[in-house]
């Protein structure tokens, strides 16, 4: 197998778990949410990664110390295809822990369609998103 | 009921299932640390990597193969003779084979597929002998295991662990066997392989679906954990799958995951 060809079919392993959460949440099935979406394809894309580590990054030039080591680093197509599934693990695993923190504090629901998108693009604005929109739309007590 | 860890309760079953079996693997986990560090000392090279790389895996893989038999024995309500005696017998090949390859890895020379003096072929073909007397009578246990699984999940995935694990290892070093060496086309060195398990990056590799195929001794029980059987199954067909795809994908000397 070509690192192309891994990151075309991990690509689309990330896509399925997406749409896994995506039918939890319309279909109202907290189960595989928390099955799918929160541990197994975050784990299987976990495993994954620590092969391609394990495999390639211990002979791989460059660094985590400068940034031009780690541009180096990321020169090497195994190695750049770890930081991408990397990536794609943790996004999918954020977006799958948002929405069940959604559901569960009893948060709109709509929000979702907002910062499950940005969680997928840009993960750590999802993230942000999320803790800002968590305390907007927290319950609060007036005195009338 | 106490807590406790499953890690901890996995290595007191395997002291119980088989004492011999377990102390004989931490002594190969240390001899694995051991043969780790020898590059220290020792800069010689084998295949472009330490003489000392293929003892150390050895020692590995056996110590695992010993703790997976010591536990799975421990799942068996009563011991029969049969599973006494073979536990024997894989603590004996074990260290036979180990013995050699240390003793040919200290010399600088191969041990599986070394052939250049009639001593050495006739060593290399006791080698399989002992070599398949380890996947026998590990699939013998697997098969006992199997026979009293009695309803019981973790019983049932380890026995169909061990005797999957024996029946695919067997096959792939059956194949293994007949050739001059484990790589097909590609660079012949494990230079250019992968990280950790040295598996050709430029070439077909043999190496791949015999470690797929004979994990799935640990990949079963690990599923069984679950506690669903069809995730059990599902394991087991995902092991045969992948080995006899890394299987054809190495003698159309394609590499698993291509540098």
């Amino acid at each position: 197998m070509t690192a192309s060809l891994v990151f075309q079919l991990s690509n689309m392993a990330a896509l399925l778990g997406w749409l896994i959460l995506t039918a939890s949440i319309l279909l109202n099935r907290p189960v595989w949410r928390d099955f799918w979406a929160v541990q197994l394809w975050p784990l299987a894309l976990s495993a994954l990664y620590i092969i391609l580590i394990v495999g390639f990054f211990f002979k791989a030039q460059g660094g985590f110390d400068r940034l031009e080591n780690v541009q180096l680093l990321f020169t090497a197509p195994w190695v750049a295809l770890a930081g991408w599934v990397h990536y794609l693990a943790f996004d999918l695993f954020v977006g799958a822990w948002i929405s069940k923190r959604i559901m569960e504090e009893g948060l709109p629901r709509l929000l979702l369609l907002v910062l499950l998108p940005l969680t997928f693009m840009f993960s750590p604005a999802g993230f942000l998103a999320f803790h800002v929109c968590r305390q907007v739309f927290s319950k609060v007590e007036v005195s009338q | 009921m106490k807590r406790t860890y499953a890690i901890t309760e996995f290595f007191k079953a395997a002291r119980r299932g088989s004492p011999l079996l377990y102390w004989s693997a931490i002594v190969m986990l240390v001899g694995s640390i051991a043969c780790h560090a020898m590059p220290l000392f020792d800069p010689r090279l084998f295949n472009g990597v330490s003489v000392w790389e293929k003892p150390a895996k050895f020692f590995m893989s056996l110590a695992v193969l010993g703790l997976t038999i010591g536990w799975a024995v421990s799942l068996l309500q009563e011991k029969a003779r049969g599973v006494l005696v073979s536990t024997r017998i894989l603590f004996l090949a074990g260290w036979i084979e180990m013995a050699y390859i240390v003793f040919r890895a200290g010399r600088g020379e191969g041990s599986h597929f070394y052939t250049a003096t009639p001593l050495a072929a006739i060593l290399y073909s006791i080698m399989g002998v002992f070599a398949l007397s380890l996947t026998a009578f590990s699939g013998f246990i697997g098969w006992r295991i199997w026979q009293s699984r009695d309803g019981y999940l973790m019983r049932e995935a380890a026995g169909l662990g061990l005797i999957l694990g024996a029946l695919l290892a067997t096959l792939t070093a059956g194949y293994l066997s007949s050739m001059q060496g484990h790589w097909i086309g590609g660079d012949q060195t494990d230079a250019t392989g992968l990280g950790f398990f040295h598996w050709s990056t430029t070439g077909g590799d043999l190496r791949v679906s015999h470690f797929i195929g004979l994990h799935a001794m640990q990949f079963l029980p690990l599923a069984a954990m679950s506690g669903d059987k069809r995730v059990v199954y599902g394991v087991g067909l995902i092991c045969i799958l992948a080995t006899v795809a890394t299987f054809v994908m190495a003698i159309n000397g394609m590499p698993l995951l291509r540098a």
